[in-house]
């Protein structure tokens, strides 16, 4: 650099190439290598000297901008040429204005201003009569990245703005304690890169006292400045004393104050169709924008820098910075939710918290770059693009693309809601929000390529879109150790997702917790409530109802809060279920609602809505009132899912219930159908869980036994045992599988297969970490009843102290079965003969007499037939009032607890014995063997209701 | 001024072409260098942010149809015949589907977004020249190239007419035309009086000539 306008001897200039006709000044003669590239390949590139120009970037105000490599110091620069045909400077004072000005600018250090290299003057044009021509040259800071006016654009949150734009403020601040005014301030001349830093570029260097002569002044007044071209000031940014040429750093606060409104609001505070008018409405105040949920302070500290006198502004840049920075401090109501907030409340339903609710988020919906990029229409578009290729197999593999960039748009969007929501200090959110645009960026690009793929590349195309998906919440804002340590809570999550998918059982519930409390300290509010959600089914799977639903609860403000629609959908529906299993219908009635809404407001999924429809057929079943309405609700849900072209699992759940539900009312040919439904839209299942097959042949089962078909079922049993036993230890269902079997071998007669089942389930139940009691002793009775049946009362007393034993100190449901116990006890030592043993028992039984009417009409049979005066009538009429009980409890429709279930079991059983007067001594066969069996069936019939209540008491997980 | 080609040593322009066409890199890269500045500054004066785009554009479209010239005549008609294509073409892709575009009346200033700034043009570094040039782009766009093929190409009228694809007698009709509408323009865009004159004085030599080509028998 030197203080001589004349090029020194290294200055750079441009080559002189003798087959180039014509005159050339810089700009043409790097279009020529460009056009040179891009007609026949290799490369063309234009040498300035030291530097290599790469490509035009772009048009400033002043001059040409162009990319090009510092060979030397192997990094990219920019290089502006100021060219000098702006000004009338046949003396070289403005060459020499311009050259000052720059080398101010480059001795300018700050991390928010560009950086200048180096200035010069060098030869820019070349003309055709051999004379050239000399210009002004910088070599800037390459600053890949966007400029404020696009990261606007894609609405980030208002904070993130503000301190992209003190950035601004303190370069120009450091630029005004230089000397050196900027003059051109506005979004275009501010750039965010990757790292979130923003720089402040294209000083207006051009800015001169006199307007450039050729062309006429339209606006009136001494010394005012013609804009016919824009060259100084861009007249929506400029003060007001700009427009009659006065320049000073008050101007450059105005213009970034006008800035920073237009990217907060969307629309500049003034505006004007011709200068005249905009020169106008400056001189007013700007309205305050209402419901952008900014507090005031922040646009009284903008009004401020934009009032009409230079002397009202605030002082400086710095008392700017300040005041907003002050202002950004004030937290607006929807983050003031505590972690206890009532779930309606919470979610802003209806009422006053409507004005506040959900909807009214700024971080709500789309940015609409993203959503222009790929809405609906670009969606068909591409679509159709790849299904039209001429390849044998486009219509699969386009869908397969087209299914690979909706995952990229999907994880895009969430990562955006999550930064979005995420309450990091603004500098950390900058940094985010520049990682987001860089995704973007990745986004656009994906698309583009899908559509413009050739048809060879349309193989390999799925795995090429198939990106990375963007971790931005994670490199801006982690430190390495926070880092390791997510990772390490995802695998935690994963495995444990993995687990349940795969059914098995044995979780550590305290180590879950652990990771919640970590991930939540780490501000992963996405893996909270994964393992929360996933810790409510690992309860539900416990049979631990209330422990569910204060997890779900928990989940569902988590996933609000943060922003995770979809999820907190799924968490809604699943929280209305456990309320339902809880038989607290207006509550789960309530979530339903709640839930339904949020899914128009937010987006559904079809399995999602699916997913509601089963979630109401649960908390239907289950309540006394609209138990008839939860078979609309099933076959509503069924049809969702067995209508998707790719229908998962699911289908699985909605299918039984509706099965279970045909059976209920006695239909088995509907439940028939309901099966073949459900496992015809299996078939389509690409990725079926383990679950689904065991689902179906226990639902087919079930059919067959209604039927009467117990081989059939016993046969389904049978291929489901042999898949839980192949899926190795540590699953629940092994016992129930077996006991499943067991019952369809016994409903067969077949006494010792029976008993081998119900013996290895309940040996393998007990063994569990958590023996599930009540089962067990379900089990323990029907392996009770067998014995009876089977003539085996050297087994019972035995068999009744174990039944006694498990459910001792438990649940005081199973109070119930003792009682029972008992009275088989009493039964079985009446039926060996010993009566007065039979007596003893039964006078043994505690029966306070408040419960006499709850007791089992089993105790009166008892008390009837240990009469040793019965009378034969008597016994008959007895048999016929049972007959009678039975019949009216065909369907068995109305047991909806276990203890009404038994009843049935219990009457079948009396029934059996005193029709085939089964009293017989040791070893001796019962007289009325049909009698027997037909009774049997009813007690399988029985068992089976049993068993199905139970299902529905067993974790809906849906 | 006009600058006749120089012809030694320089192989001619259609066997470059052919060469090119042949896929010969070198003859290309001789052709675009040698008509480069041409086109490219036929761009600058309407599109200038996409002059380079549409530069490029415009030889490849050249390559395509070299089949279609066969030497008769000048390279550099045939070339800009091209480039008002394409420049129409453009034009037509940005415009409303409502309105048709007629390059007889529509200049290339109402075509543009004004907030687009426009360069200064390299070639026409003095302000009068860029004065003009604002008038320029103001006038129709056909009104615009005719002038500007005749004052800054030097092409015959003769040669204009053939990328024009009109008879010789309109293009004179349009060139005496075009000037009035020009000195409208400098008038309206002047700053004084003084710059207005100046400017028209430029365009007398340049009406002389007209003048002169307009005498000229055909």
């Amino acid at each position: 650099m030197t203080d001589d306008p004349t090029p020194a001897a290294e200055a750079p200039t441009i080559d002189a190439d003798p087959s180039l006709d014509g005159s050339f000044d810089l700009g043409a003669r790097i279009a020529l290598g460009s056009v040179l590239a891009r007609l026949l390949g290799g490369s063309h590139s234009t040498r300035l000297g030291r530097y290599e120009v790469i490509e035009t970037v772009g048009q400033g105000a002043c001059g040409q901008v162009y990319r090009a490599r510092d060979a030397q110091l192997d990094r990219d620069v920019a290089i502006k040429v100021l060219l000098p045909g702006h000004f009338h400077d046949d003396d070289g004072v403005e060459q020499r204005r311009l050259l000052d000005e720059a080398r101010a600018l480059a001795r300018l250090r700050h991390p928010n201003v560009v950086e200048v290299f180096d200035v010069g003057v060098a030869d820019v044009a070349r003309h055709a009569d051999g004379t050239t021509q000399h210009g002004v040259y910088l070599v800037m800071q390459w600053l890949p990245g966007e400029t404020l006016a696009r990261f606007a654009a894609s609405r980030p949150p208002w904070r993130t703005l503000v301190e992209a734009y003190c950035q601004v403020a303190l370069g120009l601040q450091a630029a005004h304690d230089a000397g050196l005014v900027h003059g051109d301030v506005k979004p275009h001349n501010a750039i965010i890169d990757r790292a979130g830093l923003v720089h402040v570029v294209d000083f207006g260097l051009a800015r001169d006292a006199e307007a450039p002569s050729g062309l006429r002044r339209t606006v009136e007044g001494s010394g005012s400045r013609t804009v016919a071209t824009a060259i100084v000031g861009t007249p929506l940014y400029m003060a007001p004393e700009q427009h009659r040429g006065e320049l000073s750093p008050h101007a450059d606060q105005y213009a970034l104050s006008v800035s920073l409104w237009q990217a907060l609001v969307g629309a500049a505070p003034f505006v004007g169709d011709s200068l005249v008018e905009l020169a106008i409405a400056k001189q007013r105040a700007p309205a305050r924008p209402r419901g952008t949920g900014i507090p005031r302070a922040l646009w009284a500290a903008l009004g401020t820098g934009l009032a009409v006198s230079p002397l009202q502004r605030h002082r400086d840049l710095r008392a700017w910075v300040d005041a907003l920075r002050a202002a950004s401090r004030a937290r607006p109501r929807w983050q003031l939710l505590g972690a206890g907030a009532a779930l309606t409340a919470a979610l802003g339903v209806g009422g006053a918290a409507a004005t506040r609710g959900w909807g009214a988020h700024p971080c709500d919906g789309d940015p609409l770059e993203l959503e222009s990029l790929w809405d609906d229409t670009a969606r068909q578009r591409t679509q159709a693009a790849l299904a039209g290729l001429d390849h044998p197999d486009a219509a699969r593999l386009g869908d397969a693309a087209v299914a690979a960039l909706d995952e990229h748009a999907a994880r895009w969007r969430r990562e955006w809601a999550q930064a979005c929501h995420s309450d990091a200090a603004p500098d950390v959110a900058l940094r985010v929000h520049a990682c987001l645009s860089e995704a973007r960026d990745a986004f656009a690009l994906a698309v583009s390529r899908a559509n413009s793929v050739e048809t060879d590349g349309l193989d390999a195309l799925e795995s090429k879109l198939a990106g990375e998906p963007p971790r931005c919440l994670e490199h801006a804002a982690r430190t390495a150790e926070e880092q390791a340590e997510i990772a390490a809570l995802e695998q935690v999550a994963a495995a444990l997702r993995r687990d349940l998918e795969g059914g098995v059982a044995d979780v550590d519930l305290v180590a879950i917790d652990a990771a919640i409390v970590r991930a939540d300290a780490l501000r992963r509010a996405d893996l909270v409530v994964a393992l929360q959600g996933d810790a409510a089914v690992v309860a539900l799977r416990r049979r631990d109802l209330e422990a569910a639903r204060e997890r779900v609860h928990d989940a569902v403000l988590r996933a609000n809060a943060a922003g995770l629609s979809a999820e907190a959908l799924d968490l809604m529906t699943r929280l209305a279920s456990v309320h339902g299993q809880l038989r607290e219908t207006e509550e789960a009635t309530r979530i339903l609602a709640i839930a339904r809404e949020h899914a128009a407001r937010h987006g559904s999924t079809d399995e999602q809505r699916a997913a509601l429809d089963y979630a109401a057929g649960v908390v239907a079943s289950f309540s006394r009132e609209v138990h008839d309405g939860a078979e609309a609700h099933y076959a509503r849900a069924c049809e969702t899912l067995i209508a998707l072209p790719d229908p998962t699992s699911k289908v699985m759940h909605c299918t039984v219930s509706l099965v279970l539900g045909a059976l209920d009312r006695g239909d088995v040919d509907a439940a028939d159908r309901h099966l073949a439904a459900g496992v015809a839209a299996s078939e389509r299942v690409r990725r079926p869980s383990a679950g689904m097959y065991v689902e179906f042949d226990a639902a087919a089962a079930e059919i067959a036994a209604r039927r009467g078909d117990f081989a059939s079922a016993a046969r389904a049993a049978r291929r489901n045992l042999e898949r839980e036993r192949a899926r190795g230890p540590g699953h629940a269902s092994l016992p129930a599988e077996l006991a499943t079997l067991a019952e369809f071998e016994a409903a067969q007669l077949h006494w010792d297969a029976a008993l081998d089942a119900w013996n290895e389930a309940i040996a393998v139940a007990s063994a569990s970490d958590r023996p599930p009691f009540d089962q067990i002793a379900i089990w323990q009775e029907s392996r009770l009843g067998v014995l009876l049946t089977a003539g085996r009362f050297d087994r019972v007393p035995a068999e009744v102290s174990r039944i006694i034993a498990t459910t001792e100190g438990d649940a005081e449901q199973v109070e119930a079965f003792q009682t029972d116990a008992r009275l088989m006890l009493a039964w079985s030592l009446w039926a060996t003969g010993d009566a007065d043993g039979a007596r003893r028992e039964f006078a043994r039984l505690s029966i306070e007499p408040s419960r006499v009417d709850q007791l089992p009409a089993f105790a009166d049979r008892l008390r009837l037939l240990l009469d040793p005066g019965a009378p034969a009538a008597r016994i008959d009429a007895f048999l016929d009032a049972a007959r009678r009980r039975r019949a009216a409890r065909a369907g068995f429709g109305d047991a909806l607890s276990l203890r009404d279930a038994t009843e049935p079991v219990l009457d079948a059983l009396a029934v059996a014995m005193v029709a085939a007067r089964a009293v017989p001594g040791p070893g001796g066969a019962p007289r009325d063997a049909a009698a027997l069996r037909a009774a049997y069936v009813d007690h399988a019939r029985a068992l089976a209701m049993i068993r199905r209540v139970a299902f529905s008491a067993a974790p809906q997980q849906f | 001024m006009r600058r006749l080609p120089e012809v030694s040593e320089r192989e001619p322009d259609d066997a470059l072409l052919r060469r090119w066409q042949a896929g010969d890199a070198n003859a290309a890269e001789r052709l675009v260098k040698r008509y480069f500045a041409v086109v490219f500054r036929f761009f600058r004066s309407k599109l200038p942010a996409e002059a380079e785009d549409m530069t490029q554009k415009t030889f490849a479209a050249c390559l395509e149809s070299a089949s279609r010239w066969r030497g008769e005549g000048s390279f550099r008609p045939y070339l800009l015949g091209i480039a008002r294509k394409q420049l129409f073409a453009s034009l037509r892709r940005r415009g409303r589907t409502e309105k048709v575009f007629d390059p007889l009346a529509a200049s290339v200033h109402g075509a543009i977004d004004p907030g687009i700034i426009s360069p200064s043009v390299g070639v026409a570094a003095r302000e009068h020249d860029r004065l003009l040039l604002e008038a320029l782009r103001r006038i129709p766009i056909d009104f615009q190239i005719t002038v500007e093929l005749f004052y800054w190409e030097d092409l015959s009228l003769e040669e204009i007419a053939g990328v024009l694809e009109v008879a010789v007698g309109t293009v004179k009709s349009r060139l005496g035309r075009a000037r009035v509408m020009l000195r409208e323009q400098l008038e309206a865009l002047a700053a004084d009086p003084q710059t207005a004159e100046t400017t028209m004085t430029n365009l007398q030599h340049w009406a002389g000539a007209l003048r002169d080509a307009l005498d000229r028998p055909e």
